[in-house]
């Protein structure tokens, strides 16, 4: 699993009541044996620091007189320091059967008390944004409420990506300041045109370059996270007088064509001859 | 050319132009738009396309065998792609080429490379062949007039045995 970068702060849980929680059809949050321990207590250990740090906060500040509070500045460049991380998860969760729906339906509500939205909705399968900085508390959250079959996460650090748009958009503002001036002061027509097809050009290229810093910002905000929902099996009963029946033999079709046809093939760059 | 024109994923549209297949094969016609240009298809596509942004649309022909109707083959394609992590978007359309022969569109959205990409299917089917049309691009590029012409262009492809 890729490295994960820390949030800022560990926001605390959500709290436990009806409008977060599934409706009465659907699975409880609760394993057989009672909830996954180790996440439980990961989480609680990862809040308990706060406490002493504000105690010895409080125990550092001059007496008679308030704790120091944190300047904005300071924040600020943190917050501006801080790297830009687009988090993509996958998970394949567990149900029992018949409460697939369900279990989806409580993968939504907790994007949704987290800040989230539904991004996209299949039989099964659910795709949910959460906002990036409590994406690892969704991921734990689920962790502890389902049978996780299968975790996939990955990160992909865009910072210095952003930070090199951004220096480029400023310089091409100036630019387009420059020319915009030089336009002005264009004489012949030839001279004209040959200053707006660089205008054009320099302005193109900043919408190029606007729309890829929107998307960041988007994608850093808010992580996508994928949940697939297998039911399992129902369990039937064995009739000992009876063969079992046989296992169920589907035609597989030999035709490695159809496993070719996909993104992967199509975006394929063909092998030099 | 408009910015969003940039940004097109790729259609197929019927034209007059000369037929870009296969060394052998039915044949298919194909205009390449506006700032996209034709790249090897390798041993896969009849026809393939891409432009700066990393958008491609291509065509595959396949014999029909086992010998199949349209309902047979767009179901097929869509099940493997089901359980290779495309979600459907959508129901299935119906669609025809220009020829008047019935298709099936479906759109899917699947992550490759970290981001999510819009994926499109067509499927025509005739006596001999399967045509598979094929089109994506970054979800992030995808607006709903893209959508609009890139459907379009799929369901105007040109097929010829």
């Amino acid at each position: 699993m890729p490295a994960m970068a820390p949030p800022a702060e560990m926001a605390p849980p959500a709290p436990a009541h009806s409008s977060v929680l599934p409706s009465s059809e659907a699975p409880s949050f609760q394993q057989p044996g009672g909830p996954r321990s180790g996440s439980m207590a990961g989480m609680k250990d990862e809040a308990a620091p706060t406490a002493p740090a504000v105690a010895k906060s409080a125990a550092a500040a001059p007496s008679g007189g308030p704790a120091p509070s944190r300047a904005p500045s300071n924040a600020a460049e943190e917050a501006a320091d801080a790297p830009l991380i687009v988090y993509q998860g996958e998970l394949s969760l567990r149900v029992e059967a018949g409460t697939g729906p369900g279990a989806v339906d409580a993968v939504v509500a907790l994007a949704e008390s987290l800040g989230g939205h539904l991004a996209g909705r299949d039989e099964g399968r659910v795709v949910v944004k959460i906002p990036s900085r409590r994406f690892r508390e969704a991921m734990s959250k689920i962790d502890a409420g389902f049978e996780v079959e299968r975790r996939n996460v990955k990160a992909e650090d865009v910072t210095a990506e952003f930070k090199d748009l951004e220096v480029r958009l400023e310089n091409l503002r100036a630019t387009r300041k420059r020319i915009e001036e030089l336009l002005q002061k264009s004489g012949t027509l030839a001279d004209t045109l040959s200053v707006e097809r660089e205008l054009e050009r320099v302005a193109g290229e900043i919408d190029r370059i606007q729309g890829r810093l929107r998307f960041l910002r988007t994608h850093t905000s808010f992580s996508t996270l994928t949940a697939t929902v297998v039911e399992k099996p129902k369990a039937s009963q064995i009739v000992a007088a009876l063969a079992p029946p046989a296992a169920r033999r589907d035609l597989a079709l030999p035709l490695g064509w159809l496993d070719r046809v996909g993104i992967d093939t199509l975006v394929a760059v063909p092998p030099e001859d | 050319m408009s910015l969003s024109f940039r940004h097109l994923v790729l259609f197929v549209a019927v034209t007059a132009f000369a037929p870009l297949a296969a060394g052998c094969g039915p044949s298919v016609h194909a205009e390449v738009p506006s700032g996209f240009a034709v790249i090897e298809g390798g041993d896969d596509f009849a026809f393939r396309a891409a432009n700066a942004d990393g958008v491609v649309l291509a065509v595959r022909s396949e014999a029909n065998k086992p010998h199949g109707d349209l309902d047979f083959w767009s179901q097929t394609l869509a099940k493997r792609l089901a359980t290779r992590g495309y979600a459907a978007e959508g129901k299935a359309r119906q669609v025809q080429s220009r020829e008047g022969t019935k298709g099936v569109l479906r759109t899917f959205t699947t992550s490759s490379g970290g981001r999510s990409h819009v994926y499109w299917l067509g499927v025509y089917v005739t006596g001999d062949d399967v045509f598979v049309v094929e089109a994506t691009g970054d979800a992030e590029s995808i607006d709903a007039p893209m959508r609009a012409r890139i459907e379009s262009s799929i369901a105007s492809v040109g097929l010829a045995g």
